[in-house]
């Protein structure tokens, strides 16, 4: 089994996912349930943790079969990877908003229903987009005509992006340095979290530390964005170092379970002195060991190539 | 300005003056680098050597920097529900990252000293540092060992200590994961 199985097996996740999330959503707002739009929020903000790897995986999938002719196919499957990540992405954060905003003001706010609809929307329509041209790499009987002829000289949004990154001194310094700031933001909210969780700052409300949040997803958000744009712009200098995939399982692990500490009513209802069940200590503990994990198998990355 | 105050001044600024002496002489930074902590970083092929040292100045950076800048955001005004006095527990874990970074900076900094006090990126993010740490330092006085209530309204003075360190902060770490590309930026 190598990463173009795990890709396979992955990207049906995102795809499906989001199509269910996006019915579901629709009818929690025909409905007026919040319970279901929550549910399908939080659809939305894990297949767009799982959109990580799936993306990752792709790249090593590419790896896997360059020695093939119809790289066209390959290349058009990527120019929509993009997209559809991108959009993905984007969504997930804003339904991950839209989860914080349900557990602070006790509902999601208005216009965010509306962003969160249209985003989804989008990435639905790109997902499939998407999966159908990754599907039609492997298999010619659903080929649309013509799928494998070369377009002259046109570079896609791809190879764009790749050029503009690896053709501009300034932008891998720059996406570097924004790397880095947007990891130290998410980890400061991380520990500070962590440790109200562990018992070291009982005298602080869980629901105080709550507001904190979003300037963790922030972090991320930077982090992320700066993250893949510098994968996307070099994969084979990252596939090749098994690290980077401890990172990244790493990564979307602990990017699932700032759930617990968004929506959970076991962490919410935390008031100043309250003890944490040992269930949140464990939580707190395992989490702040992933992010540990995050920043050294990251940083460890130059030094296994 | 008392006179206890006007003596540690004094004592920083001949300390400061001391430092630039002593770094910027190259005998004194080739001897550094020949030391058996420089070069033990700069060779050794061990585990413990060059990478666990980057590693290192990474999750103490992570620990300082992230923790002190919620407390300086909180300090400037957001999230204002957090009570102020009990982020005072926080300052024994940042001056903790703090140490963990002062140590596997300093092993960065002998394994190639030479190259590093020449460049000037890289004596800038040690200014920004310094900055940095004496903002946290007068901020942590202020604000936790002054006797100063929940209730109490914050001082004027900590507000721009928090953002001198917000700021700090910023252009150290900018200057900091810059330093591998002085090369392009400034042709070293």
């Amino acid at each position: 089994m190598n990463y173009a199985h795990v890709h396979i097996i992955l990207n049906h996740f995102p795809t499906i996912g989001t199509v269910l999330g996006l019915l579901l959503f629709l009818y929690a707002l025909l409905r007026k349930h919040d319970e279901l739009k929550e549910v399908s929020l939080v659809i939305f903000m894990v297949m767009a943790m799982l959109g990580i790897p799936t993306f990752i995986t792709g790249a090593a999938a590419e790896s896997a079969i360059s020695a093939r002719s119809d790289t066209v196919l390959v290349e058009a499957h990527k120019d929509a990877a993009v997209l559809a990540f991108v959009f993905l992405a984007i969504t997930g954060t804003f339904s991950w908003l839209g989860l914080w905003q349900a557990r602070r003001f006790g509902r999601m706010a208005t216009w965010n229903k509306g962003v969160v609809l249209a985003l989804s929307i989008v990435t639905v329509v790109c997902m499939i987009n998407t999966g159908t041209m990754g599907g039609e790499i492997s298999h010619a009987e659903i080929r649309a005509e013509g799928a494998t002829a070369a377009a002259d000289g046109e570079v896609g949004l791809n190879g764009a992006l790749e050029a503009w990154v690896l053709d501009n001194a300034w932008v891998w310094p720059t996406g570097e340095t924004l790397h880095f700031t947007g990891m130290t933001l998410l980890f400061g909210v991380a520990l500070m979290t962590n440790l109200r969780l562990a018992g070291l700052l009982r005298a602080v409300s869980f629901k105080a530390m709550h507001r904190l949040l979003p300037l963790g997803i922030f972090g991320f958000g930077i982090s992320l964005t700066t993250g893949m744009m510098l994968f996307n712009a070099n994969p084979t200098r990252y596939i090749a170092v098994p690290t980077f995939y401890l990172k990244m399982f790493l990564l979307v692990v602990a990017g699932i379970a700032v759930l617990y500490v968004t929506v959970f009513d076991e962490t919410w209802s935390l008031g100043p002195g309250d003890d944490t069940p040992m269930r949140a200590k464990a939580i707190a503990v395992v989490t702040t060991a992933m992010w540990l994990g995050v920043l050294y198998f990251g940083r460890m990355i130059p030094f296994l190539e | 300005m008392e006179r206890n105050t006007l003596i540690k001044f004094g004592a920083w600024a001949v300390a400061a003056i001391l430092a630039v002496v002593i770094f910027s002489n190259e005998g004194f930074l080739l001897w550094l680098e020949l030391t058996t902590f420089g070069t033990f970083v700069r060779e050794s092929t061990s585990f413990f050597g060059y990478p666990t040292f980057i590693v290192l100045h990474t999750v103490g950076l992570s620990v300082v920097v992230g923790t002190s800048t919620l407390i300086a955001i909180r300090v400037l005004g957001h999230a204002n529900t957090i009570p102020l006095q009990p982020l005072g527990r926080l300052f024994p874990l940042m001056w903790f990252g703090f140490g963990i970074n002062l140590f596997s900076g300093s092993g960065l900094a002998a394994a190639t000293a030479v190259g590093q006090f020449g460049n000037q990126i890289f004596i800038a993010k040690l200014i920004f540092v310094i900055g940095g740490v004496i903002c946290m330092r007068w901020l942590q006085k202020v604000l936790f060992q002054s006797g100063m209530g929940e209730d109490d309204v914050i001082p004027p003075i900590a507000r721009r200590l928090a953002g001198s360190l917000l700021g700090f902060w910023l252009l150290a770490m900018v200057s900091g994961r810059l330093i591998a590309y002085a090369g392009v930026i400034i042709g070293r």
